[in-house]
């Protein structure tokens, strides 16, 4: 339980960072920034990172879903949990909530 | 068993059915069109028979890209006073310079298609350019493009093979493309095409990775629904056999 925790938060961290860059930075510039400019390359080039943010959320999504089943989280928490991986900014709020909620019913978790 | 067939559990299945075939369908999309570019990026033009220039571009075109190498067969007179040397050339390890001469195609004053008639180490050891009337075939090649600036404008050298630069030096038009003969010049050495369509080991795979995770998450959603299943099979069968007697027969 513990190491599953571990993962979960280190995963979601890495989801989220790699979502929140992808969309809010990389996409915009992608196809916002003047054509040929610097940051429009950026962000194309950048745009690579779409593949990684895929495979760290397949694994998020294992490690999640074992989470949810030996935390018994219910039906729709546990599909907000692993959609959060696709909706930009939610999984920080997500994992906060998981972090609480374990905190609270295993103290030792801390 | 039977329970789990019941209606109320049927837009599970049916949630469960449409995810798996979606996602395969995605990643077997994704997995096509891996295949696809690296066939469509594979195609070597090089080997192939000559086409006329023509067929492949007129002269105000811009350059077909799928024609990348194609050998193109052009008949006209050579521009001699439009010889430029084409610096930073490799060749056998040396840097040397490609001969390009433009051909003015069909009559002396249409317009020309810049040729590179080889590689030498050296402007002085360059033959002289041609003159007159010629046939020849060519790898069609896009004009080059990028920032170099041609640091003395002066000379007859130039940083890179690009039409804007070559079009102040002849008074004919220019194709927006040149070639590289398939034999080089007598007196110069051959000339490496250094735009040939190559199949590189990332070409596309991105869609491969792609079609790999669409069909991870197939398996994902089969893996739970069948979980879901086991689960379900387990709480419902005490209460099963419990009501066995009643139900027997239905």
């Amino acid at each position: 339980m513990n190491k599953l925790f571990v993962a979960y938060r280190v995963l979601a961290l890495l989801v989220g960072v790699l979502l929140a860059f992808c969309s809010l930075v990389a996409l915009p510039l992608k196809y916002l920034a003047p054509d040929g400019s610097s940051l429009q390359t950026f962000g194309e080039q950048a745009s690579i990172m779409w593949v990684a943010h895929g495979w760290v959320f397949m694994i998020y999504v294992v490690v999640a879903f074992l989470l949810s089943r030996a935390a018994k989280w219910t039906p729709a928490f546990t599909i907000l949990a692993l959609a959060a991986g696709l909706i930009p900014l939610l999984i920080f709020w997500v994992e906060h909530r998981v972090s609480q909620r374990l905190k609270l019913e295993h103290p030792e978790l801390a | 068993m039977r329970t789990l067939l019941s209606p109320r559990f049927w837009g599970v299945h049916l949630l469960a059915l449409v995810c798996v075939v979606v996602a395969g369908w995605l990643g077997a999309w994704q997995y096509d069109g891996w295949q696809e570019r690296r066939a469509a990026e594979a195609a070597d033009l090089t080997q192939r028979d000559p086409i006329p220039l023509a067929e492949a571009m007129g002269p105000d075109d811009p350059f077909p890209g799928d024609r990348v190498g194609q050998p193109v067969s052009v008949d006209g007179s050579w521009v001699p006073e439009g010889t430029v040397f084409v610096s930073g050339r490799e060749h056998d390890g040396r840097t040397g310079y490609w001969v390009v001469t433009p051909l003015a195609v069909s009559a002396p004053d249409g317009p020309a298609l810049p040729v590179v008639r080889g590689w030498v180490a050296s402007p002085e050891a360059a033959p002289p350019p041609p003159t007159g009337r010629v046939e020849l075939v060519g790898w069609l090649q896009p004009p080059e493009g990028s920032t170099d600036v041609d640091e003395d404008p002066g000379d007859d050298v130039l940083p890179q093979l690009r039409i804007a630069d070559l079009v102040q030096r002849v008074d004919q038009d220019l194709y927006g493309a040149y070639a590289v003969l398939t034999r080089p010049a007598d007196g110069l050495e051959r000339a490496d095409l250094d735009q040939l369509p190559q199949v590189g080991r990332f070409t596309a795979l991105r869609n491969l990775l792609y079609a790999v995770e669409w069909w991870f998450f197939g398996a994902f959603a089969l893996f739970v629904w069948v979980r879901w299943l086991r689960d379900e099979a387990g709480t419902e069968a005490p209460e099963d056999t419990a009501h066995a007697p009643v139900g027997s027969g239905a």
